[in-house]
């Protein structure tokens, strides 16, 4: 393996530096079976899924948690269009005599996008694009038909909320049935990765208790790929 | 486009999009633009740290995008090669600005961080502590993570993305993990691996 500048001591069995992706269901076959051969001969790294866990677990709030840009983006970027189509039209001709000296004030080295933004504040080009929704929810539904509670859902905080990704292969029916028998119910997803939200029904619940259902979900290894306790 | 050739449904209303924008078409780039800006600025603020900068790229990603539509040649995905200009903008954006200099302020701020009251907060809430120590990992280590665990891109679109080989991919992915652990030991918290 090529040399990384970040590199720290320890080189990595190459299916072992496969596990984030094992977790994310990002293998074909073979390395999928590759990674689970190592776990095999290496019993011990499995606990490597549940720190993965932990690892998407912070990646997916830190970035969730990131305010919406502004919601004129959009608005902008036509603008700058528009100035790129004028001056392209207009080719040597006023227009883009009259572009240079509006754009004389910035220097020469400002990003493309300033220096667009600059024209089009400019000349008040074209503010006629609507503001669009600034997001749009990528709400999929896996191959095994199971269909998750509404978002709203995941507003309730009354229970210790876990994270759950399922065996590719795992039944809808089984995988209610042991929702029940956790008493847990999903909440949200699937997230990148293909992981799920639970939430834990008893509001009650002690760490103890907490650790002991999420115990329960990860020694169902038919159906559970990993499981591990939310914030 | 997976890693078998096939071609998702939204791979396919991506490669239509492209072609339309290719043409000239407006309302295909306001449709792209909302299907994946969100996307591409989350990326960018977490690559940068500095939310106005991840402004401006994104406005600069989508020009692009304009301007060079008709030159997408589908080896890739469509957001493959979306993350790859995004990449390639920011990271010439954040050697302009001297990144060494801010990954060694991080360094030192968790070095500092030994018996700090801080440090008794994030011993007693793991899940902040990693949010706040995947904030210390360096660029290179910081954009893997992100593109694996948010964006969901497997080995192959995060190497088209970065532009590296697959195997420094996850070469890459094993240390940036040992490395969060390392800021985890020095905050208190030892996982237990490596």
């Amino acid at each position: 393996m090529i040399k990384d500048k970040n590199a720290v001591a320890t080189e990595p069995d190459e299916r072992e530096a496969l596990i984030p992706w094992y977790v994310t269901g990002k293998l074909d076959e073979d390395e999928r079976a590759a990674v689970e051969a190592y776990f095999e001969e290496h019993p011990e790294a499995r606990k490597q899924l549940g720190l993965v866990g932990e690892e998407i677990d912070a990646t997916l709030v830190a970035s969730d948690a990131i305010d919406a840009p502004s919601p004129r983006m959009l608005d902008r970027l036509m603008a700058d269009i528009d100035a790129i189509e004028g001056s392209q039209a207009a080719g040597g001709g006023a227009f883009a005599r009259a572009l240079k000296a509006l754009t004389a004030w910035l220097p020469e080295t400002a990003p493309m996008g300033l220096r667009l933004a600059g024209v089009a504040a400019a000349l008040v080009i074209c503010a006629q694009a609507a503001t669009i929704g600034w997001f749009v929810v990528k709400q999929q539904v896996p191959a095994d038909g199971y269909e998750t509670a509404s978002d709203s859902a995941t507003t309730q905080s009354d229970g210790p909320r876990a994270l759950v990704a399922f065996q590719n292969g795992a039944r809808a029916a089984d995988i209610a049935k042991l929702m029940d028998e956790v008493g847990a119910v999903i909440v949200d997803g699937p997230k990148p990765g293909g992981v799920f939200v639970i939430r834990l029904k008893t509001a009650t619940m002690s760490q103890d208790d907490a650790a002991a259902a999420i115990a329960a979900l990860q020694a169902r290894g038919d159906i559970v790929k990993f499981a591990a306790q939310a914030r | 486009m997976n890693d078998t050739g096939a071609m998702s449904a939204e791979d396919a209303t991506d490669v239509d999009l492209i072609s339309r924008i290719a043409r000239k078409d407006r309302l295909a780039l306001r449709s792209f633009f909302a299907r994946y800006h969100m996307r591409l600025y989350r990326y960018l603020v977490r690559l940068t740290q500095n939310d106005a900068l991840a402004e401006e790229l994104v406005n600069e990603v989508f020009l692009n995008v304009w301007r060079k539509a008709g030159g997408f040649q589908g080896k890739s995905a469509v957001s493959s090669w979306l993350f790859s200009i995004a990449h390639n903008r920011a990271i010439s954006e954040l050697r302009k600005r001297t990144e060494e200099s801010l990954d060694e302020a991080a360094a030192m701020a968790v070095e500092d961080d030994a018996d700090t009251p801080e440090t008794v907060s994030m011993k007693a809430d793991k899940a902040n502590a990693i949010r706040r120590c995947l904030d210390l990992l360096s660029t290179d280590h910081r954009e893997v993570i992100d593109l694996a665990y948010y964006q969901d891109k497997s080995v192959k679109e995060v190497a088209e993305i970065v532009g590296v080989p697959e195997n420094t991919v996850k070469t890459r992915m094993f240390h940036a993990r040992q490395k969060l652990s390392v800021h985890l030991r020095e905050a208190g918290i030892d996982r237990g691996w490596p």
